[in-house]
């Protein structure tokens, strides 16, 4: 998984809980060398096993270590990545453009296939003014993560939203798949 | 800051400068087109990390892009290859050449078939579009230049035209040339291309027989005047008179075969240089390099001699008939192609006239013959157009008694600025050209009314037959029976009245179906008279076979019979023959009383000539006819009447 993912919540342990605390995640996980570079692809497992042992940590479940979570990476990016944000105008519009900005993230990596896994993971199915449909393939299966970002995005930006889950590999389909749409008064 | 804050502060800065240093370093690898790399940094700094991470997301978007253009290059190569190989299958299947002429350059491309379909090597390169259009006929070249430029104005949607061009063998060929312009935004052409399509085949060619055609024949005649110097020539036309016996009984295709193999031995009989050309009406030219007549014959005879055997055909053998006629080309007194043509025409045209086997060389009283075909054949449509037809009758006078057997209806026609014309003047035309139908409809339409006419009738009974003359085309017309039953019904008169007068000529040209279509009208009621028998090549055969009730004796053989013996005695022979076969008997011709004694002598009692009555006008007959009266010989005769037959007019 890309080292931005937990480095944002690594950021988040030091300042809030300091090093120790982040050394003890990572020994509780069993992660011997804990990656932040936000450029590097790093062993999935390793990474899972820190957000869960952070979750034990926080006395935090998953769903709501996941909207933690979302907060905490909207507030990073928007500090490392504003351009990002001042790019899109609206919900739809920063998530129409997240599978991009995730291909970026990915963009470092050396190994053609993992490049290729990390770029191909969100793809947009339809997209119209006031209705968005993306498709997220992993072996992670964080679709509850997308579904917190997707309230956290419309809060960012002030507008309010339904996403669907009509297709979840969790329920045994290919892929998730995320039926979103917005309200239209504040799409403006 | 102190000293050793401003110290760790510079060299973080060279530091950080370094790093961004070996990114733009690594950065350069691009200047080669090359963007299979990755930027790399050691830093802990996020931004410098970010800018890594960022350089090579772009890096990876054009290794994406240049993908995404190479797949779909070769996809378009592919397809481009693909439809390549489709269109030369099409023009392979189509024979086309195809041809590309770049405007500003003036240059065109042929392709490899457009070559090979002339029988040029093909080298691949560029050429002048003058070398194209040089290739092309003197007569189509300009008709070409305009459908090119035509359409470069955009005055036309393609071009399409057709014209011929010579082959590498310096042969014609005929062919079909279709093109389209691309246009720039503002519409002006930039280049023209399109196929060329071999039509000599169905252009030059005759899809029944194989051999060349009329338009081929119209080629070579422009071509072989238009050489220098020019040779002497003849223009030969050879026609199959009967080629529908091939056809009679047969199934077309085994008929259709049998003609296309007499066609190609015909073809060998010629030397191999005269092409064979098929015309229609199974007319067939030929072209020689000679205008001796002797030669030519030499060059006919065996085409002559393989028509003189039959044709097998389905177990049976068909023998053709032919004539030909033949123009001379005289390079002294040169003639333009149509003239040539034209000769030719003539040449065979009278040819038909003659016996089967003729042949006729063009020579000016030709032209004059045709003149007076044309005279006739207008002088024939102004009577049809005008009611100029006008009937004369001369009547057949029983001699012993001065009745009036019948009346023989005679066709005038009436112009303007000539008075009445004579048969001899458009009988042949109007026979030839079919118009003798129309113009027998008018003459019985005068005739058959004096059959009920009251005067006449009055003056010369009602029992006298009314004579009329058929041409060969009527004869053979399986309606003329219902034609002249239903003429006779719509003026009232009896068609038992009708007597037909056919010639040994007519019959002779279809005896079986003649002789069944004599037997009906014989059947019917309708008398049948021969006609003119004694004058040409008279057949005495004809005489047991022919259904018949009278024969009529021209006057070619009455003619002088009281100062010839000899005459006297074949006339004797056969008014003897005629009686010995119980047929009726009328003599023509006669003019003076000497030699009725001598007809009156051997028993013949009808007689027609001007020693009763020249032909008259049907409306001045009971002014202009007195009755005969009886003949009485010589030794008894005197008195009153002298040596006239008639009285005065009433």
């Amino acid at each position: 998984m890309i080292g931005l993912i937990q480095r944002v919540l690594i950021d988040h342990l030091e300042i809030h809980h300091g090093k120790a605390a982040v050394e003890s995640i990572a020994a509780q996980a069993g992660v011997l060398s804990l990656g932040r570079r936000i450029d590097t692809d790093y062993d999935d497992a390793d990474t899972l096993a820190f957000f869960a042992a952070a979750g034990d940590y926080l006395e935090l479940d998953f769903d709501a270590l996941m909207t933690l979570y979302a907060d905490l990476f909207i507030k990073w990016t928007r500090q490392h990545y504003p351009i990002f944000f001042s790019m899109a105008d609206s919900a739809q519009a920063f998530l129409g453009r997240q599978p991009a900005i995730h291909a970026s993230l990915g963009a470092g990596i050396r190994d053609p296939h993992l490049r290729d896994r990390v770029s191909d993971k969100f793809r947009v199915v339809e997209k119209s003014e006031l209705k968005l449909i993306v498709d997220y393939r992993s072996a992670n299966g964080l679709c509850t993560l997308y579904r917190a970002l997707f309230l956290r995005v419309l809060e960012e930006y002030g507008q309010s939203g339904e996403l669907v889950e009509t297709r979840c590999q969790h329920r045994g389909d290919e892929a998730c798949r995320f039926d979103m749409t917005f309200a239209e008064e504040s799409a403006a | 800051m102190s000293e050793e804050s401003l110290m760790a502060s510079d060299e973080g800065e060279r530091r950080l400068i370094a790093q961004v240093d070996s990114i733009s370093n690594q950065l350069c690898q691009a200047v080669d087109g090359n963007f299979e790399f990755h930027i790399h940094t050691d830093s802990d700094e996020i931004a410098l990390q970010k800018l890594a991470q960022l350089n090579n997301f772009v890096l990876d978007s054009v290794r994406r892009t240049i993908r995404d253009l190479k797949a779909t290059r070769d996809e378009l190569e592919t397809r481009v290859e693909e439809r390549t190989q489709r269109l030369n299958l099409v023009l392979t299947a189509t024979n086309d050449g195809v041809w590309e002429w770049d405007i500003d350059s003036g240059n065109i491309t042929l392709s490899q078939r457009w070559s090979s379909m002339l029988g040029l090597p093909h080298d691949g390169q560029q050429r002048g579009l003058d070398d194209w259009l040089l290739r092309i006929h003197d007569d189509d070249r300009a008709e070409v230049q305009r459908s090119l430029y035509q359409h470069i104005d955009g005055l036309t949607p393609s071009v399409n035209v057709e014209y011929r061009i010579r082959d590498a063998r310096k042969a014609w060929r005929m062919v079909l040339c279709r093109g389209l312009c691309q246009r720039d935004g503002n519409g002006v052409a930039i280049r023209m291309a399109g196929t060329q399509t071999d039509t000599t085949e169905q252009r030059l060619v005759d899809p029944l027989t194989q051999l060349p055609n009329g338009a081929y024949l119209d080629m070579v005649l422009r071509e072989r005047l238009a050489r220098a110097p020019l040779l002497p020539m003849a223009l030969v036309k050879f026609q199959l008179l009967n080629v529908a016996s091939l056809f009679d009984g047969v199934a077309v295709d085994v008929a259709v075969a049998a003609l296309q193999g007499l066609v190609q031995r015909m073809r060998r009989q010629l030397p191999p240089r005269v092409a064979l050309i098929a015309l229609p009406e199974h007319t067939f030219a030929m072209i020689f390099e000679t205008d001796a007549i002797e030669r030519l014959d030499n060059a006919l005879e065996p085409l002559e001699a393989l028509l003189s055997q039959p044709v097998e055909i389905d177990g049976q053998q068909v023998w053709l008939s032919h004539v030909s006629g033949v123009a001379a080309f005289n390079p002294a007194e040169p003639v333009s192609v149509d003239e040539w043509r034209h000769q030719s025409r003539l040449a065979l045209a009278n040819a038909r006239l003659s016996d089967v086997g003729s042949r006729r060389y063009y020579s000016e009283p030709l032209r004059h013959w045709e003149r007076q075909n044309s005279r006739a054949e207008q002088l024939i449509r102004g009577a049809l157009a005008t009611r100029g037809v006008r009937c004369f009758v001369q009547p057949i006078v029983n001699a012993v008694t001065g009745e009036i057997r019948g009346f023989e209806a005679l066709m005038r026609l009436y112009e303007p600025s000539e008075g009445i014309v004579t048969p001899s003047s458009f009988i042949e035309v109007a026979e030839r050209s079919g118009l003798i139908a129309p113009l027998w409809g008018m003459l019985m339409e005068q005739a058959l009314p004096m059959l009920r006419d009251d005067k006449i009738r009055r003056r010369f009974g009602d029992d006298f037959l009314l004579s009329v003359n058929l041409s060969t085309r009527q004869l053979m017309d399986p309606k003329l029976l219902d034609v002249m039953i239903a003429a006779s019904a719509r003026h009232g008169v009896s068609y038992r009245r009708l007597q037909i007068e056919v010639t040994e000529t007519s019959v002779l040209s279809d005896p079986i179906k003649a002789f069944r279509i004599l037997d009906r009208i014989r059947a019917a009621g309708i008398s049948v008279a021969l006609d003119d028998f004694g004058s040409g090549y008279s057949s005495l055969a004809q005489l047991t076979s022919m259904p018949m009730d009278t024969v009529k004796i021209d006057r070619e053989l009455v003619m002088n019979v009281t100062s010839l013996p000899r005459k006297r005695h074949v006339l004797s022979a056969v008014v003897a023959l005629c009686q010995r076969l119980d047929y009726r008997i009328v003599v023509e011709g006669v003019e003076e009383r000497d030699t009725l004694e001598i007809l009156r002598e051997w028993g013949v009692t009808d007689i027609q000539g001007y020693i009763y009555s020249q032909p008259l006008p049907l409306d001045r007959l009971v002014e202009d006819l007195a009755p005969p009266r009886p003949f009485r010989p010589r030794a008894t005769a005197g008195g009153p009447y002298g040596s006239s037959l008639t009285s005065p007019a009433a």
